[in-house]
């Protein structure tokens, strides 16, 4: 037996090139760096006084109703009139629609990009078409709707539906290559032509996944929704931009604050929504609240849930 | 025996994998390998297939179920491949000149910048929708056949049930379902008999069998056991070095 064919010998070599592959990372930061480790000497005091001088407590006065226009909610719903709460509507609601429309619109071209469905010379223009929409970012998307048709939130619709496209697009096909090559061995067998093969096969067979992916792209959105709104698109990021340049960090960390909430509530929901649509079987844990109860309903509790 | 080309042959008599060289022919027509057009058999045999809409039904050893839809779309895509060739057109047809429709009403409303159209046309798509599905309904294409083969093979309990939630003999019964509603001249099918209970086996067997004696049909079956291939077949092959050698007939 050769050293070759020894287990230990084959698995050590995964953990050498592993060690090769951090060696050339470490070389290729240091030749970035290219000598100035000088710079990173007061970062972490420096950080300190950002912090506690700008950044710490956070301004709530964004939750508080704006002055202009004047608030007609009842006490209670006040929030209603702040900047935050309209910006980060105005985000939610920019992301939805955008993801809608992109996945309505990236649905067939990703069937005509999918290499188990069409020949190359159709699949790899597809694939061109969504890679130039997903090339530009959805900021630069941005920038240029902006220019074309203005400031507002239907400039951040259109850039965040380009951008959702090609991103989206790429899931969507990658995941429609990924179905079992049977049934549509026996479609293609019994003669279905290629309309009948993509809604009756390929989109149901494919379903779980293209709706997973098309919850993590409204949560993406969301998250990306903020970013967008510094070129003037609309949304939580132009309140952000305007207190950015005003120096007013301490009103933009609520705002990130805030934010931060958002994306943790989205992506609980989309959590809870996608193991619907997940095939691995549920085992069923019991919950940790049912510590607290008597174990009968406990039993009960938990025996309902599967 | 693995791996010595029976699934391959099957495939190739379905028109799924190409072979390097050599003539198929299925009920009189036939096309010779590797393919070329000018050929003596001229221009029209190369874009003229073999195999028409329906002719065929294959059922593959992992059956090819659409897992995530019911029983019901697996067998009603047997029926519509095997009965008209016009329902599927027309659907994709008016599927499009809706797009095209609203599509253009959309512009039009852009263009003229009538933004009232722009807020009824959301409510009046659903409305329309919602008609054309009811009275779609009634029509019902080739629900006939896919409901008969449901009901022979015993599996119209669960007609609405998904699939990956059934068992594997239900399964089976299920792509046997849908090549029944096709009804094909020609079934071919992979390792059919094998992994059954008695009792599914013997529904299913009874049902393929009726069904080519009624329809003057044939049947392709890849198995191992001689003893099951002898219950079902006239004439049984056997594959050896890559050669088929009849044994009895």
């Amino acid at each position: 037996m050769t050293i070759l064919e020894n287990y230990y010998f084959r698995k050590g070599k995964n953990l050498f090139l592993f060690t090769l592959l951090l060696y050339f990372t470490w070389i290729i930061f240091v030749n970035l760096v290219d000598g100035k480790w000088g710079t990173l000497e007061n970062s972490l005091e420096n950080l300190s006084i950002f912090f506690y001088e700008s950044l710490w407590p956070p301004n709530w006065t964004v939750i508080k109703p704006r002055s202009y226009p004047v608030c007609t909610e009842s006490p209670m719903f006040e929030f209603r009139c702040s900047t935050a709460w309209v910006g980060m509507i105005e985000t939610l609601k920019i992301a939805f629609v955008a993801t809608i429309l992109g996945m309505i619109l990236s649905l067939p071209i990703s069937l005509l990009a999918a290499r188990n469905l069409n020949p190359i010379w159709v699949s790899y223009p597809a694939r061109i078409l969504l890679a130039s929409f997903r090339s530009l970012p959805s900021i630069i998307w941005a920038i240029l709707f902006v220019i074309l048709i203005g400031l507002g939130p239907i400039s951040g619709t259109l850039a965040m539906t380009f951008y959702t496209i090609g991103y989206l697009g790429k899931l969507q096909y990658e995941s429609i290559e990924g179905i079992s090559k049977d049934p549509l061995d026996a479609a293609d067998a019994m003669g279905l032509n290629r309309i009948e093969k993509s809604f009756g096969v390929v989109i149901p067979e494919s379903a779980n996944n293209l709706i997973s992916q098309l919850i993590f792209m409204f949560e993406y959105n969301v998250r990306h929704g903020t970013v967008i709104g510094i070129v003037g698109a609309g949304g939580i990021g132009y309140y952000i931009n305007l207190y950015l340049k005003f120096l007013q960090y301490d009103k933009v960390i609520a705002y990130l604050i805030i934010i931060f909430i958002t994306v943790v509530i989205i992506d609980l929901i989309s959590i809870y929504a996608r193991s619907f649509f997940d095939e691995r079987e549920k085992l069923s844990r019991p919950s940790w609240f049912t510590i607290l109860l008597p174990p009968s309903l406990a039993t009960k509790i938990h025996n309902k849930k599967d | 025996m693995s791996g010595i080309g029976k699934t391959t042959l099957l495939k190739t008599i379905a028109g799924l994998s190409k072979p390097i060289s050599g003539t198929i022919s299925i009920s009189g027509k036939s096309e010779t390998y590797p393919k070329k057009i000018f050929s003596q058999n001229s221009l029209k045999s190369y874009f003229q297939p073999i195999r028409k809409r329906g002719f065929l039904g294959y059922i593959p050893q992992n059956l090819g179920l659409v897992r995530h839809a019911t029983v019901m779309h697996n067998v009603m895509l047997g029926a519509n491949a095997g009965h008209n060739k016009l329902w599927p057109k027309f659907s994709a047809f008016t599927l499009l000149f809706c797009l095209l429709f609203a599509f253009s009403i959309i512009v039009h409303s852009f263009l003229t910048w009538n933004s009232a159209l722009l807020y009824w046309i959301p409510p009046l798509t659903v409305l329309i929708t919602f008609i054309l599905i009811f009275f779609l309904s009634f029509f019902s294409p080739h629900q006939a056949p896919a409901l008969t083969a449901i009901d022979s093979l015993g599996i119209s309990d669960y007609k609405y049930q998904i699939i990956r939630k059934l068992s594997g003999g239900q399964k089976r019964r299920v792509a046997t379902a849908r090549t029944l509603a096709q009804n094909p001249k020609l079934i071919l099918a992979d390792e059919f008999l094998t992994e059954l209970d008695d009792k599914t086996k013997n529904i299913v067997k009874s049902e393929v069998l009726s069904y080519i004696s009624q329809n003057n049909a044939s049947i392709i079956i890849v198995e191992h056991d001689i003893n099951r291939a002898r219950e079902m077949s006239d004439r049984i092959f056997q594959i050896s070095d890559g050669k088929l050698v009849e044994l009895e007939g």
